[in-house]
């Protein structure tokens, strides 16, 4: 079955097309999540705050391109639920006391090389507005004009973003001595 | 650290990333829908009724909405449209030119200047299809413009960049659209990319399907009047009037097939075709071709003439081959009319069979398919229908006609695309930092449990293993990545020294996942351009590598 043929039974209240739907995009959306700052703990309830609130406006939907509507989607819900008190002070919480263990022992399931888990840690250490541009470029593959789009920002501006988002992170990099100059 | 250099980590943080496992379970989400039970509040009809401040749950519903209008109207416009549409007067233009001069506009002006210049555009179009203004606010998509109005001139906090109103504006005027508005926008340039001519098909496609359904409910009274079909000058002066009007938007009177009269646009070599539409891209007329014909297909039999279709499918096909933005929810419905329409064609309907009654195949079936075969209905078809052609000859039937599927279909498109799908692909550069990536996974299998290891790659990653494990003669993961039972025969596979003779690997998403590998220059004169590797599931669920298609 086609995608739009998916989001057409779905918009009839075809519950499985609806999560064959989210069967398609839940990589796409975690992954983005993950890289936007999400911790993997709360990766399945971002998740599942993106995929209710695409549900309730499916109805909507008619056409074009699915994926940059779930990027902006995904990228609200990350903002809000961290904006949440109770979440934020959980998480707060969670930290400290994963903190003990290593900084990133969750991330280790994912991210199985020491180098990628010090990339990954630079890349969150950044300013959100040179992160977002820098993780919709490098891995997710959208052109400038899609992410201006997704983030809601000018084309010139998401080009200096970039540029000074390498910048900061080759910077960080160097730092920490994970590089060798050259 | 230099830019490779930098690059280089960048790809390989990627590649581990592509790794992540779902963490949602889907059925969760419906669980937190039904208790959350607000299907009520959230009916499109209270949003287009709004018109005061919005509550804060309406709010986020007209952003939603609002998106999807984008999504329709400006979103692929932002990349593809090449200018404003002329939809403002010349009071408008002043207006912008001061605001051009100035730059200090506030929120307020804006919204003043935007709410009073959406409603002139409105009362235009409303004059030009000749619709009272309660009419043309029945259009859905006249509805959707209004909700991105009323979200865009709601703000609690006032937009302050002039660069944010500008794009705002440029979303709300083109969700105001007639189809001739849009197709104005070529006058004035020379031959457009295809994706300026993609923006503005989505711009002419969006206000079409209403405009139409809006004329044909004209002809209604004069359904009887038809029946008598008098000469065209001797209409009645309302009815010429409602063709005159209808004929600025490209439509034309045709009769359908059980004698009823309906209007359909047809700008390219209608009765009222528009002739700066030569400026589009050539690939482009597939979209319109489709919005002119619709489904090609009417219970399982064919709308037009076996040739007539055949035609169409062939213009379709050009889109199908060119447009890289295979993730759009248009490029896959035309690819499944495409696809459907074909297999009917190929496999015979009612009026068009493959074999007679006598149990012998129709000698027009064979020269129809002889065309295909021939490449006079475009080139995805022609392999299939050459194999089956011969078939038939031989045998008088065809092993490969009955187990002809839309899959096969989609695979020839696959392998004929001149360019690699930017979105349902997942494409990488088979280069010394890639190889140097395969091996990383390598020793972590050898290091792992295998087949856990094994079901949780992606096919992509699965394929790059499989053919690193042919290349040092690892016999028994090879065996572990192939589904058991299936035996996999290529000759290109024997060649597999070394992963160097390969330039690039793709993963294709659809519902059968592929891998697609492409070889370097000299071996694709012996091998061909790319060959895919196709995968299913085992009886756990997991994937595993079933054959290759070379």
């Amino acid at each position: 079955m086609t995608e739009v043929e998916l989001i057409a039974r779905a918009q009839q209240g075809d519950k499985d097309a609806y999560i064959e739907l989210i069967r398609i995009h839940q990589r796409t959306v975690e992954k983005f999540a993950f890289q936007c700052g999400v911790h993997t703990n709360d990766l399945a309830d971002v998740s599942q705050e993106v995929f209710v609130k695409l549900y309730r406006f499916l109805h909507q939907f008619k056409q074009d391109r699915f994926t940059t509507w779930l990027y902006k989607i995904t990228l609200n819900a990350t903002r809000d639920y961290y904006r949440k008190e109770q979440r934020q002070q959980a998480k707060e919480d969670k930290l400290q006391a994963q903190q003990q263990k290593t900084h990133s022992s969750a991330e280790e399931d994912v991210l199985l090389f020491e180098e990628d888990r010090h990339l990954h840690c630079a890349i969150q250490a950044l300013n959100e507005k040179y992160r977002y541009p820098l993780v919709l470029y490098y891995f997710h593959e959208l052109k400038y004009e899609e992410i201006a789009e997704v983030l809601n920002i000018s084309l010139s501006t998401v080009k200096v973003r970039l540029l000074r988002a390498k910048e900061k992170l080759k910077a960080a990099l160097m730092q920490d001595g994970s590089v060798e100059n050259g | 650290m230099d830019d490779k250099q930098f690059d280089q980590r960048m790809a390989l943080l990627k590649k581990s990333y592509e790794r992540m496992e779902p963490k949602l379970d889907p059925d969760t989400v419906f669980k937190q829908i039904e208790e959350e039970d607000t299907s009520k509040e959230l009916s499109f009809e209270n949003i287009n009724k709004v018109h005061q401040r919005p509550s804060r749950w309406q709010k986020s519903v007209v952003w939603f909405v609002s998106i999807a209008s984008v999504l329709l109207v400006g979103l692929l416009g932002t990349s593809y449209m090449i200018r404003q549409p002329e939809t403002y007067n010349s009071n408008d233009k002043q207006i912008s030119q001061e605001n051009d001069d100035n730059r200090i506009e506030t929120y307020e002006q804006w919204v003043e200047r935007i709410t009073k210049k959406y409603k002139r555009v409105k009362e235009d179009i409303s004059r030009e299809l000749k619709v009272s203004v309660e009419e043309l606010n029945t259009f859905s998509y006249i509805q959707n413009a209004d909700s991105l109005l009323a979200f865009y001139t709601s703000y609690e906090r006032p937009i302050k960049e002039d660069w944010e109103l500008q794009i705002m504006e440029k979303e709300i005027l083109d969700g105001l659209m007639t189809p001739r508005r849009a197709l104005e926008t070529i006058k004035g340039y020379g031959p457009l990319s295809f994706n300026e001519s993609y923006g503005i098909f989505s711009l002419y496609k969006q206000p079409l399907n209403d405009i139409e359904v809006y004329f044909n409910s004209l002809l209604e009274p004069y359904e009887q009047f038809f029946k008598k079909k008098i000469d065209r000058s001797q209409y009645p002066s309302d009815l010429k009037a409602i063709i005159e009007t209808a004929s600025k938007q490209y439509m034309e009177l045709q009769m359908d097939t059980d004698g009823s009269y309906y209007f359909k646009a047809n700008p390219i070599d209608g009765e009222f075709a528009f002739e700066p539409i030569k400026y589009m891209h050539p690939d482009i007329f597939g979209y319109f071709e489709f919005l002119q014909k619709g489904f090609l297909l009417r219970e399982e039999d064919l709308r037009y003439t076996r040739e007539e279709t055949a035609e169409s499918l062939k213009i379709m096909e050009r889109s199908l081959l060119f447009d890289i933005n295979t993730a759009n929810a248009t490029y896959k419905e035309l690819k499944a009319v495409f696809e459907n329409t074909w297999l009917a064609l190929m496999k015979g309907t009612t009026n068009y069979q493959v074999y007679t009654d006598k149990g012998i195949v129709n000698k027009e079936y064979l020269n129809f398919l002889q065309k295909v075969a021939n490449g006079k209905y475009g080139e995805v078809m022609t392999k299939n229908a050459a194999t089956i052609l011969n078939e038939l000859h031989q045998y008088n039937n065809s092993a490969t006609l009955v187990g002809l599927s839309k899959q096969d279909i989609s695979t020839a498109i696959l392998q004929i695309r001149k360019d690699t799908a930017v979105e349902e692909f997942n494409i990488v550069d088979i280069d010394d930092a890639e190889i140097a990536q395969i091996k990383k996974i390598y020793d972590q299998y050898l290091k792992s449990d295998p087949e856990p290891f094994i079901n949780q790659l992606s096919p992509l990653n699965m394929v790059s293993l499989y053919l690193y494990a042919i290349s040092i003669g690892d016999e028994s993961l090879q065996e572990k990545v192939i589904l058991s039972n299936v035996e996999i025969e290529s000759d290109f596979l024997n060649k597999v020294k070394n992963l160097s003779i390969i330039s690039q690997m793709a993963q294709y998403n659809g519902n059968y996942p592929m891998v697609a590998v492409r070889l370097d220059e000299e071996h694709q004169k012996e091998y061909g351009k790319q060959l895919l590797f196709r995968l299913s599931q085992n009886e756990d669920g997991f994937y595993r590598i079933i054959g290759i298609m070379d």
